[in-house]
Protein backbone atom coordinates (compact mmCIF):
# COMPACT_ATOMS: atom_id res chain seq x y z
CA UNK A 1 0.00 0.00 0.00
CA UNK A 2 1.35 3.87 -0.84
CA UNK A 3 1.47 6.25 1.90
CA UNK A 4 -1.77 7.79 2.08
CA UNK A 5 -1.51 11.92 0.86
CA UNK A 6 -2.17 13.03 4.36
CA UNK A 7 0.88 11.10 5.93
CA UNK A 8 3.07 11.98 2.52
CA UNK A 9 2.71 15.58 3.51
CA UNK A 10 3.44 15.43 7.12
CA UNK A 11 6.27 13.23 6.24
CA UNK A 12 7.65 16.20 4.37
CA UNK A 13 7.19 18.27 7.38
CA UNK A 14 9.29 16.44 9.48
CA UNK A 15 12.01 16.15 6.88
CA UNK A 16 12.01 19.79 6.15
CA UNK A 17 12.15 20.32 10.08
CA UNK A 18 15.15 17.82 10.06
CA UNK A 19 16.96 19.26 7.22
CA UNK A 20 17.09 22.18 8.99
CA UNK A 21 18.61 21.61 11.86
CA UNK A 22 21.63 20.31 9.99
CA UNK A 23 22.63 19.19 6.27
CA UNK A 24 22.22 15.49 6.47
CA UNK A 25 21.41 12.31 4.06
CA UNK A 26 18.91 9.80 3.32
CA UNK A 27 20.17 6.96 5.73
CA UNK A 28 20.55 9.84 8.50
CA UNK A 29 17.13 11.24 8.44
CA UNK A 30 15.20 7.87 8.63
CA UNK A 31 17.26 6.86 12.06
CA UNK A 32 16.12 10.26 13.43
CA UNK A 33 12.53 9.88 11.64
CA UNK A 34 12.39 6.61 14.04
CA UNK A 35 14.38 8.09 17.30
CA UNK A 36 11.49 10.20 17.17
CA UNK A 37 8.93 7.17 16.66
CA UNK A 38 8.17 8.26 13.11
CA UNK A 39 7.87 4.64 11.70
CA UNK A 40 4.43 4.42 10.10
CA UNK A 41 6.32 4.41 6.37
CA UNK A 42 8.80 2.07 4.60
CA UNK A 43 12.27 3.81 5.15
CA UNK A 44 12.23 4.03 1.17
CA UNK A 45 9.49 6.61 0.56
CA UNK A 46 11.16 9.10 2.18
CA UNK A 47 13.50 8.96 -1.54
CA UNK A 48 10.46 9.82 -4.05
CA UNK A 49 9.08 12.73 -1.84
CA UNK A 50 13.18 14.33 -1.74
CA UNK A 51 13.02 14.15 -5.16
CA UNK A 52 9.73 16.20 -5.21
CA UNK A 53 11.46 18.51 -2.81
CA UNK A 54 14.34 19.01 -4.62
CA UNK A 55 12.01 19.93 -7.45
CA UNK A 56 10.14 22.31 -5.81
CA UNK A 57 13.28 24.26 -4.99
CA UNK A 58 12.50 23.31 -1.13
CA UNK A 59 15.87 21.63 -0.57
CA UNK A 60 19.40 21.44 -2.21
CA UNK A 61 21.73 18.36 -2.50
CA UNK A 62 25.53 18.16 -2.77
CA UNK A 63 27.25 14.85 -3.39
CA UNK A 64 30.16 14.29 -1.12
CA UNK A 65 32.81 11.53 -1.14
CA UNK A 66 32.94 9.58 2.03
CA UNK A 67 36.40 9.34 3.77
CA UNK A 68 36.06 5.79 3.88
CA UNK A 69 35.73 5.37 0.09
CA UNK A 70 32.64 4.08 -1.70
CA UNK A 71 30.15 5.64 -3.48
CA UNK A 72 29.36 9.41 -3.19
CA UNK A 73 26.78 10.30 -0.98
CA UNK A 74 24.30 13.04 -1.06
CA UNK A 75 23.74 15.49 1.33
CA UNK A 76 20.63 17.50 1.62
CA UNK A 77 20.22 21.47 3.18
CA UNK A 78 17.27 23.83 3.35
CA UNK A 79 16.63 26.71 0.75
CA UNK A 80 15.04 29.75 1.86
CA UNK A 81 12.06 28.25 -0.08
CA UNK A 82 12.07 25.11 2.81
CA UNK A 83 12.82 27.45 5.48
CA UNK A 84 9.08 29.47 4.30
CA UNK A 85 7.49 26.55 3.19
CA UNK A 86 8.81 24.87 7.21
CA UNK A 87 7.12 27.64 8.85
CA UNK A 88 3.93 27.37 6.90
CA UNK A 89 4.06 23.79 8.13
CA UNK A 90 4.60 24.45 11.87
CA UNK A 91 1.29 26.80 11.79
CA UNK A 92 -0.77 24.56 9.23
CA UNK A 93 0.27 21.52 11.79
CA UNK A 94 -0.28 23.51 15.21
CA UNK A 95 -3.67 24.19 13.75
CA UNK A 96 -5.12 20.74 12.52
CA UNK A 97 -3.20 18.94 15.74
CA UNK A 98 -5.16 21.50 18.35
CA UNK A 99 -8.00 21.30 16.49
CA UNK A 100 -7.83 17.09 16.19
CA UNK A 101 -6.82 16.91 20.13
CA UNK A 102 -9.98 18.98 20.64
CA UNK A 103 -12.26 16.80 18.83
CA UNK A 104 -10.55 13.70 20.63
CA UNK A 105 -11.02 15.38 24.52
CA UNK A 106 -14.51 16.18 24.03
CA UNK A 107 -15.31 12.69 22.83
CA UNK A 108 -13.53 10.73 25.82
CA UNK A 109 -15.26 12.63 28.11
CA UNK B 1 30.62 -2.61 -0.69
CA UNK B 2 28.27 -5.74 -1.36
CA UNK B 3 24.61 -5.90 -0.85
CA UNK B 4 22.39 -8.85 -0.31
CA UNK B 5 21.14 -10.97 -3.39
CA UNK B 6 17.53 -9.65 -2.67
CA UNK B 7 18.52 -6.15 -2.44
CA UNK B 8 20.61 -6.14 -5.78
CA UNK B 9 18.14 -7.76 -7.69
CA UNK B 10 15.57 -5.14 -6.61
CA UNK B 11 18.06 -2.58 -7.56
CA UNK B 12 18.52 -4.11 -11.30
CA UNK B 13 14.72 -4.57 -11.72
CA UNK B 14 14.14 -0.89 -10.67
CA UNK B 15 16.64 -0.40 -13.52
CA UNK B 16 14.97 -1.84 -16.02
CA UNK B 17 11.52 -0.68 -14.94
CA UNK B 18 12.36 3.15 -15.27
CA UNK B 19 14.72 2.39 -18.18
CA UNK B 20 10.94 1.02 -19.88
CA UNK B 21 9.20 3.79 -18.84
CA UNK B 22 11.75 6.36 -20.77
CA UNK B 23 12.95 8.02 -17.75
CA UNK B 24 15.60 10.67 -17.73
CA UNK B 25 18.82 8.65 -16.75
CA UNK B 26 21.17 11.19 -15.02
CA UNK B 27 18.17 11.38 -12.69
CA UNK B 28 17.73 7.59 -12.37
CA UNK B 29 21.44 6.96 -11.72
CA UNK B 30 20.85 9.57 -8.72
CA UNK B 31 17.96 8.26 -7.12
CA UNK B 32 19.55 4.51 -7.89
CA UNK B 33 22.59 5.46 -6.23
CA UNK B 34 20.92 7.00 -2.88
CA UNK B 35 19.01 3.64 -2.95
CA UNK B 36 21.98 1.90 -2.96
CA UNK B 37 23.70 3.34 -0.24
CA UNK B 38 20.28 3.54 1.93
CA UNK B 39 20.03 -0.55 1.11
CA UNK B 40 23.69 -1.01 2.08
CA UNK B 41 23.57 0.94 5.55
CA UNK B 42 20.39 -0.53 6.61
CA UNK B 43 21.95 -4.31 5.74
CA UNK B 44 24.76 -3.23 7.89
CA UNK B 45 21.97 -2.78 10.74
CA UNK B 46 20.28 -5.75 9.69
CA UNK B 47 17.00 -4.57 8.36
CA UNK B 48 14.93 -6.22 5.72
CA UNK B 49 14.63 -5.43 2.12
CA UNK B 50 10.75 -5.29 2.85
CA UNK B 51 11.61 -2.84 5.95
CA UNK B 52 12.97 -0.09 3.05
CA UNK B 53 10.34 -0.39 0.05
CA UNK B 54 7.39 -2.04 2.33
CA UNK B 55 5.61 -4.83 0.62
CA UNK B 56 5.32 -4.48 -2.77
CA UNK B 57 8.39 -3.63 -4.99
CA UNK B 58 5.49 -2.89 -7.52
CA UNK B 59 3.88 0.25 -5.85
CA UNK B 60 7.19 1.25 -4.61
CA UNK B 61 8.79 1.46 -7.96
CA UNK B 62 5.37 3.04 -9.59
CA UNK B 63 5.99 5.82 -6.55
CA UNK B 64 9.67 6.66 -7.45
CA UNK B 65 8.43 6.57 -11.49
CA UNK B 66 6.07 9.64 -10.98
CA UNK B 67 8.41 11.65 -9.68
CA UNK B 68 11.70 10.85 -12.39
CA UNK B 69 10.69 13.13 -15.01
CA UNK B 70 10.19 11.31 -18.19
CA UNK B 71 12.97 11.99 -21.24
CA UNK B 72 10.73 12.95 -24.21
CA UNK B 73 14.40 12.89 -25.86
CA UNK B 74 13.41 9.23 -26.25
CA UNK B 75 9.95 9.38 -28.66
CA UNK B 76 10.91 12.49 -30.38
CA UNK B 77 14.91 11.75 -31.38
CA UNK B 78 15.76 8.07 -30.48
CA UNK B 79 12.83 6.60 -32.03
CA UNK B 80 12.35 8.51 -35.31
CA UNK B 81 15.92 8.51 -36.01
CA UNK B 82 16.22 4.73 -35.86
CA UNK B 83 13.28 4.15 -37.74
CA UNK B 84 14.44 6.94 -40.77
CA UNK B 85 18.02 5.05 -40.46
CA UNK B 86 16.35 1.85 -41.39
CA UNK B 87 14.67 3.43 -43.53
CA UNK B 88 17.16 5.06 -45.33
CA UNK B 89 18.80 1.55 -46.42
CA UNK B 90 15.68 0.17 -47.37
CA UNK B 91 15.57 3.23 -49.85
CA UNK B 92 19.01 3.58 -50.90
CA UNK B 93 18.61 -0.68 -51.38
CA UNK B 94 15.58 0.26 -54.04
CA UNK B 95 17.04 3.76 -55.49
CA UNK B 96 20.31 2.08 -56.17
CA UNK B 97 18.30 -0.52 -58.43
CA UNK B 98 16.00 2.04 -59.66
CA UNK B 99 13.10 0.82 -58.18
CA UNK B 100 10.64 3.67 -58.12
CA UNK B 101 7.67 1.78 -56.72
CA UNK B 102 6.81 1.59 -53.17
CA UNK B 103 4.15 -0.01 -51.39
CA UNK B 104 1.89 2.05 -49.44
CA UNK B 105 1.54 -0.63 -46.73
CA UNK B 106 4.89 -1.13 -46.22
CA UNK B 107 5.61 2.65 -45.73
CA UNK B 108 2.67 2.91 -43.64
CA UNK B 109 2.95 -0.54 -41.85
CA UNK B 110 6.53 -1.03 -41.20
CA UNK B 111 7.23 2.06 -38.86
CA UNK B 112 3.86 0.82 -37.15
CA UNK B 113 5.24 -2.13 -36.46
CA UNK B 114 8.41 -1.00 -34.75
CA UNK B 115 6.14 1.78 -32.31
CA UNK B 116 4.11 -1.40 -31.61
CA UNK B 117 7.40 -3.65 -30.78
CA UNK B 118 9.01 -0.80 -28.32
CA UNK B 119 5.53 -0.64 -26.19
CA UNK B 120 5.08 -4.43 -26.29
CA UNK B 121 8.90 -4.84 -25.30
CA UNK B 122 8.65 -1.45 -22.70
CA UNK B 123 5.63 -3.20 -21.05
CA UNK B 124 6.67 -6.35 -21.09
CA UNK B 125 10.20 -5.09 -19.16
CA UNK B 126 8.09 -3.54 -16.69
CA UNK B 127 5.97 -6.44 -15.95
CA UNK B 128 8.73 -8.62 -15.73
CA UNK B 129 10.58 -6.38 -13.23
CA UNK B 130 7.68 -5.51 -10.93
CA UNK B 131 6.11 -8.72 -10.67
CA UNK B 132 7.47 -12.21 -9.48
CA UNK B 133 7.62 -13.89 -12.02
CA UNK B 134 9.24 -17.46 -13.21
CA UNK B 135 12.50 -18.17 -15.35
CA UNK B 136 9.72 -20.36 -17.29
CA UNK B 137 6.90 -17.68 -17.60
CA UNK B 138 9.88 -14.86 -18.18
CA UNK B 139 11.37 -17.62 -21.38
CA UNK B 140 7.57 -18.10 -22.62
CA UNK B 141 6.76 -14.42 -22.64
CA UNK B 142 10.48 -13.36 -24.55
CA UNK B 143 9.86 -15.91 -27.25
CA UNK B 144 5.99 -14.81 -27.78
CA UNK B 145 7.77 -11.36 -27.93
CA UNK B 146 10.40 -12.17 -30.16
CA UNK B 147 7.81 -13.58 -32.46
CA UNK B 148 5.18 -10.57 -32.63
CA UNK B 149 7.08 -8.11 -35.12
CA UNK B 150 8.23 -11.48 -36.70
CA UNK B 151 4.90 -12.15 -37.85
CA UNK B 152 3.57 -8.52 -38.09
CA UNK B 153 6.47 -8.00 -40.94
CA UNK B 154 5.96 -11.46 -42.71
CA UNK B 155 2.08 -10.55 -42.55
CA UNK B 156 2.97 -7.13 -44.44
CA UNK B 157 5.50 -9.08 -47.03
CA UNK B 158 2.81 -11.79 -47.62
CA UNK B 159 -0.32 -8.94 -48.17
CA UNK B 160 1.63 -7.07 -50.21
CA UNK B 161 2.51 -10.62 -52.33
CA UNK B 162 -0.14 -11.89 -52.90
CA UNK B 163 -2.83 -8.33 -52.73
CA UNK B 164 -2.64 -5.99 -55.01
CA UNK B 165 -2.07 -2.93 -51.97
CA UNK B 166 -1.76 0.42 -53.56
CA UNK B 167 1.57 1.83 -54.25
CA UNK B 168 3.06 4.97 -55.27
CA UNK B 169 5.73 5.17 -58.07
CA UNK B 170 8.19 8.42 -57.97
CA UNK B 171 9.66 10.19 -61.01
CA UNK B 172 13.72 9.52 -61.44
CA UNK B 173 13.83 13.23 -60.16
CA UNK B 174 12.45 12.14 -56.97
CA UNK B 175 14.62 9.00 -57.01
CA UNK B 176 17.54 11.63 -56.41
CA UNK B 177 15.90 13.63 -54.27
CA UNK B 178 15.32 10.43 -52.09
CA UNK B 179 18.74 8.88 -52.13
CA UNK B 180 20.30 12.78 -51.02
CA UNK B 181 17.94 12.35 -48.24
CA UNK B 182 18.88 8.85 -47.27
CA UNK B 183 22.60 10.43 -47.28
CA UNK B 184 21.57 13.28 -44.95
CA UNK B 185 20.22 10.92 -42.54
CA UNK B 186 22.80 8.40 -42.34
CA UNK B 187 25.12 11.36 -41.44
CA UNK B 188 22.84 12.45 -39.28
CA UNK B 189 22.67 9.77 -37.23
CA UNK B 190 26.72 9.43 -37.43
CA UNK B 191 26.58 12.80 -35.63
CA UNK B 192 23.80 12.06 -33.75
CA UNK B 193 25.27 8.62 -31.84
CA UNK B 194 28.74 10.26 -32.66
CA UNK B 195 30.05 6.89 -34.57
CA UNK B 196 31.69 6.91 -37.55
CA UNK B 197 29.60 3.19 -38.41
CA UNK B 198 26.38 4.97 -39.60
CA UNK B 199 28.33 6.59 -42.50
CA UNK B 200 31.03 3.63 -43.47
CA UNK B 201 28.82 0.59 -43.67
CA UNK B 202 26.34 2.55 -46.25
CA UNK B 203 29.16 3.91 -47.68
CA UNK B 204 30.89 0.90 -48.65
CA UNK B 205 27.90 -0.79 -49.37
CA UNK B 206 26.39 1.96 -51.96
CA UNK B 207 29.02 3.69 -53.47
CA UNK B 208 30.97 0.93 -55.11
CA UNK B 209 27.44 -0.30 -56.65
CA UNK B 210 26.40 3.10 -57.78
CA UNK B 211 30.45 3.35 -59.30
CA UNK B 212 29.56 -0.32 -60.64
CA UNK B 213 26.50 0.94 -62.23
CA UNK B 214 28.57 3.58 -64.49
CA UNK B 215 31.18 1.62 -65.50
CA UNK B 216 31.48 -1.28 -68.29
CA UNK B 217 32.50 -4.28 -66.06
CA UNK B 218 30.47 -7.76 -66.63
CA UNK B 219 27.93 -8.72 -63.77
CA UNK B 220 29.99 -11.82 -62.66
CA UNK B 221 32.92 -9.48 -62.00
CA UNK B 222 30.63 -6.55 -60.71
CA UNK B 223 29.31 -9.61 -58.19
CA UNK B 224 33.09 -10.66 -57.16
CA UNK B 225 34.41 -6.61 -56.38
CA UNK B 226 31.21 -6.23 -54.82
CA UNK B 227 31.33 -9.75 -52.61
CA UNK B 228 35.23 -9.15 -51.90
CA UNK B 229 34.50 -5.94 -50.67
CA UNK B 230 31.81 -6.82 -47.94
CA UNK B 231 34.23 -9.81 -46.89
CA UNK B 232 37.11 -7.71 -46.44
CA UNK B 233 34.65 -4.77 -44.59
CA UNK B 234 33.60 -8.05 -42.23
CA UNK B 235 36.87 -9.15 -41.73
CA UNK B 236 38.57 -5.21 -40.88
CA UNK B 237 35.57 -4.48 -38.52
CA UNK B 238 35.41 -7.51 -36.71
CA UNK B 239 39.29 -7.50 -35.94
CA UNK B 240 38.84 -3.80 -35.27
CA UNK B 241 36.61 -4.87 -32.63
CA UNK B 242 38.57 -7.14 -30.78
CA UNK B 243 41.73 -5.30 -30.95
CA UNK B 244 39.36 -2.64 -29.29
CA UNK B 245 38.31 -5.07 -26.81
CA UNK B 246 41.31 -5.95 -25.93
CA UNK B 247 42.80 -2.65 -25.01
CA UNK B 248 39.90 -2.09 -22.63
CA UNK B 249 40.92 -5.29 -21.10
Amino acid sequence: MSTSQLLKGILEGCLLAIIAERETYGYEMVEKLASYGFTMVSEGSIYPLLLRMKKEGLVSTTSKVLPSGGPKRKYYQLTTEGQAELEGFKERWAAVSSSVDNILRRHQS
Amino acid sequence: MTLSKESQTFLDNLRIYLFASSRKEAEVIEIMEELEDHLYEAEQDGKSVEHIIGKSPKAYMKEIEVEVEKDSRFWLIFVPLIMLNGFAYLIMNKAIADDRSYSLLALIGSPAVFVITILLLFSLYRFIAANKVSKKVTLFLYLLMGTVPTAMFIGILLTDLFIETPAITISPLMNTVVIIAACLIFIAAALYWKAWISVVVPAVLYIPQIILRYTNINEESKFFILMSIFIILSLSMTIWYFTQNKKED
